[in-house]
C-alpha cells in the first residue's frame, strides 16, 4: 500500500480520467457553511495537485467522461459541467433540490446521470444540455448510487431502502418494456399533446394497432 | 382609599408579567415545533445540511424552559444524529448520540424502521443502566425440616410437627447488568420467619401432666443475598428472569411464646422467651443459604416493577442448644434440631441509573 494523496480538506469523491493520467477530486473546505474545491491531480507528475475550481458550497460528487468532461455536484443539488483544460464557462445543470450522491457519464457519451437525496435520478442529454433532463422519480427514498449497464441501455439506481431499480435509457429499451403492457399506440392527437406537433407522428410499438 | 388601588396595580403588573413570560414560552414552543417540522421535511427531502441550523438553537434551550417538549427533543436529536451520519460527520454524530442518551437514557431504536447506520451507532454506546436500585416488600412462608427431635418425654411417642406462618419483611435491592443476559443482584433484607411447633405428649412438669404444647417462634434476621439473574424471556415491556445465589443471614431476635394444655387443668401461657439472649444463646446466629427462584421485571414509566418467587434453602442446623431450664420447666419444651427454609414472594420497584458513553470497540 502506498499513500499517494494527502489532502487537508475532506475528499468527498473522485474520478479517474479514461487515460489514467488525471484524477479529479471534489472536496469540502471547512465545516459550517463549508465551501468546495475541485482538485486536479496529475498522476504522471507524482500526483501533483492544482485547484482548478472553487465552489461556494461543499462538493459531494464528481464524474469524468471519455472526452475529459467533468461534472461536479454540490450539497444543494447544483451540477456544474466543464471540460478539462478548457476556458469555457462551466454550464449549470439545475433540477436537483438536494445533495448529489453520485454522477456517472454513459460510455456512449449520450448522458450524464445524477443521483440525489431528492429521491430522483436525472439523465441529462449531453447534446442538448439546455433541455430538461429525463427525471426518474419513482424512488421512495434517497438515491445513493447509480451505474450504467455496459451497453448503456439501462441505468441502475440503488436507494436508501436497499432496493436497486433498473430504468431504460433508450427509446428501444423503453418501448420494449412498454409495448408489452399496452394494447394500442398513441393517437395523433395524443402524440401532439404529449410528444410534439413538430415531430412527425410514428408508431411507437410496431406490433400493436394505431391509436386512431 | 389609595391602598386598594395600589394593590390592584401591583396585582395587574404581576399578571401582565406572568402572561408575558407564559406567552413568550408559548411562542418559543411553537417556533421550535415548527423548526422540528421543517427539519423532518428537510430530512425526508435529503437536505441534510439544513437540519443542524434548523434545530440546534431549540436544542440549546434549557429543558422545560421553552424550546422543545421532551418528545420533540428526542426526535430532534435523532434527526440531528441522522443528518451527521449521512453527511459523514462521525464525531458530530457521536456527540449528538451522547447528548440524546444523556437527555433520554431510555431512548430505544426501532430495529424494523430505523436506518442501519443509526442502529449501528446506537450499538456503539453504553445504553443499559450501569445499575438499578430500589426496594421491595417480602412475604415469607417458613418451611422447617426436622433433623432430630429433642424432648423431656419419651421420644418414641412424640407427635411433634411444624407449621409455617407468613411473616413480612423488606429488602433494599441493587442490580447490575453484567454481560449478555446475565446480571447480578445484591439484596440487604430484613427477613422475618415465623413457625408454630405443636406436640402432644405426656410429661410430668411439677406434678402436672402437659398434654399439648403449641409454641410460636418468631425470628428476625438481617440477610445479605447475592444472586445471578439470567434473562429467560424478554419483550419490549417485560423480562422473565431465573435467579440463583447464596445468602448469609444474621439472627438478631428469636422469640418463642408457648401455650400448654395440662391434663385436668387450665391452659397455661407464659411470657415470651428470647432464645438469643446472652444467657440462653440457643439458636445459631449465622445462617448460610442457597436461593433459587424466578423473577419478573416490568417497565413502569421510566422505572421497573419487580416481582420474585424464591425458595431459600437453609444450610445446616439452626439450633445451638437443645435444653434450657426456663423452657424446660415452664413449657416442658426442648428445641429440636431443625433446618430453616423459606418461600418468599416479593414485590418492589427499582430505579435505573444510566451513564451513557461511547464504548471502546
Amino acid at each position: 500500500m502506498t499513500e499517494v494523496i494527502s489532502s487537508v480538506n475532506r475528499i468527498n469523491d473522485f474520478s479517474l480520467s479514461q487515460d489514467g493520467q488525471w484524477l479529479i477530486a471534489v472536496t469540502q473546505v471547512g465545516e459550517t457553511n463549508a465551501t468546495g474545491e475541485v482538485v486536479l491531480y496529475d498522476l504522471e507528475d507524482g500526483y501533483s495537485a492544482s485547484v482548478i475550481h472553487k465552489h461556494r458550497r461543499a462538493l459531494l460528487a464528481t464524474g469524468i467522461g471519455n472526452d475529459n468532461s467533468v461534472a461536479i455536484g454540490d450539497v444543494d443539488g447544483l451540477i456544474k459541467v466543464f471540460k478539462l483544460f478548457s476556458n469555457d464557462t462551466p454550464s449549470d445543470l439545475i433540477g436537483h433540490t438536494s445533495e448529489i450522491d453520485q454522477i456517472e457519464f454513459s460510455a456512449d457519451g449520450r448522458f450524464i446521470a445524477t443521483a440525489s437525496k431528492d429521491k430522483t435520478v436525472k439523465l441529462w442529454n449531453r447534446k442538448e444540455p439546455n433541455t430538461q433532463p429525463i427525471n426518474l422519480k419513482d424512488h421512495p427514498t434517497w438515491v445513493w448510487t447509480i451505474a450504467f449497464s455496459p451497453d448503456n441501455n439501462q441505468i441502475l439506481a440503488g436507494t436508501q431502502e436497499s432496493v436497486v431499480r433498473s430504468w431504460p435509457t433508450t427509446i428501444e429499451a423503453m418501448s420494449d418494456e412498454i409495448c408489452g403492457q399496452i394494447d394500442r399506440n398513441l393517437s395523433k392527437d395524443e402524440w401532439t399533446l404529449f410528444v410534439s406537433e413538430d415531430i412527425e407522428y410514428e408508431k411507437t410499438c410496431e406490433n400493436i394497432p394505431d391509436g386512431e | 382609599m389609595k391602598k386598594p388601588v395600589r394593590i390592584f396595580q401591583t396585582v395587574n403588573r404581576w399578571l401582565l408579567l406572568i402572561l408575558f413570560v407564559t406567552g413568550v414560552q408559548q411562542i418559543s414552543y411553537g417556533q421550535c415545533a415548527q423548526a422540528l417540522r421543517s427539519a423532518r421535511t428537510a430530512y425526508d427531502e435529503g437536505q441534510l445540511q439544513r437540519i443542524p441550523a434548523l434545530i440546534e438553537s431549540c436544542l440549546a434551550e434549557k429543558e422545560g424552559k421553552g424550546g422543545f417538549s421532551d418528545e420533540e427533543r428526542t426526535e430532534a436529536y435523532r434527526l440531528l444524529i441522522l443528518a451527521h451520519i449521512f453527511t459523514d460527520e462521525p464525531t458530530k454524530a457521536d456527540e449528538a448520540m451522547l447528548a440524546l442518551l444523556k437527555f433520554n437514557p431510555q431512548f430505544q431504536i426501532n430495529e424494523d424502521a430505523d436506518p442501519a447506520e443509526l442502529i449501528n451507532l446506537y450499538g456503539t454506546f453504553r445504553t443499559k443502566p450501569v445499575f438499578l436500585y430500589g426496594g421491595k416488600i417480602e412475604a415469607n412462608y417458613t418451611l422447617i425440616d426436622v433433623l432430630e427431635f429433642y424432648g423431656l418425654h419419651s421420644l418414641s411417642n412424640t407427635n411433634g410437627s411444624y407449621e409455617g406462618n407468613v411473616s413480612i419483611g423488606g429488602a433494599l435491592v441493587i442490580e447490575k447488568p453484567l454481560f449478555g443476559k446475565l446480571s447480578g443482584r445484591a439484596e440487604l433484607a430484613f427477613a422475618s420467619n415465623q413457625f408454630t411447633y405443636t406436640n402432644n405428649f405426656l410429661n410430668d412438669v411439677g406434678g402436672a401432666e402437659i398434654a399439648e404444647l403449641e409454641a410460636v417462634e418468631t425470628q428476625n434476621w438481617i440477610a445479605l443475598r447475592v444472586l445471578g439473574e439470567y434473562e429467560v424471556y424478554k419483550n419490549e415491556n417485560m423480562t422473565l428472569l431465573a435467579a440463583f445465589g447464596p445468602s448469609i443471614q444474621y439472627l438478631f431476635l428469636a422469640d418463642v411464646g408457648a401455650e400448654t394444655l395440662i391434663t385436668g387443668g387450665e391452659p397455661g401461657q407464659g411470657p415470651d422467651i428470647d432464645l438469643t439472649s446472652s444467657g440462653k444463646d440457643m439458636r445459631e446466629t449465622l445462617l448460610l443459604g442457597i436461593n433459587a427462584g424466578i423473577g419478573l421485571k416490568r417497565k413502569l414509566g421510566k422505572n421497573y416493577f419487580i416481582a420474585d418467587l424464591r425458595y431459600s434453602y437453609g444450610i445446616g442446623n439452626i439450633t445451638k442448644k437443645n435444653y434450657d431450664n426456663e423452657l424446660n420447666w415452664r413449657y416442658g419444651m426442648a428445641l429440636n434440631n431443625i433446618r430453616l427454609n423459606t418461600l418468599t414472594v416479593s414485590l418492589g420497584l427499582i430505579f435505573p441509573k444510566y451513564s451513557p458513553k461511547k464504548l471502546n470497540r
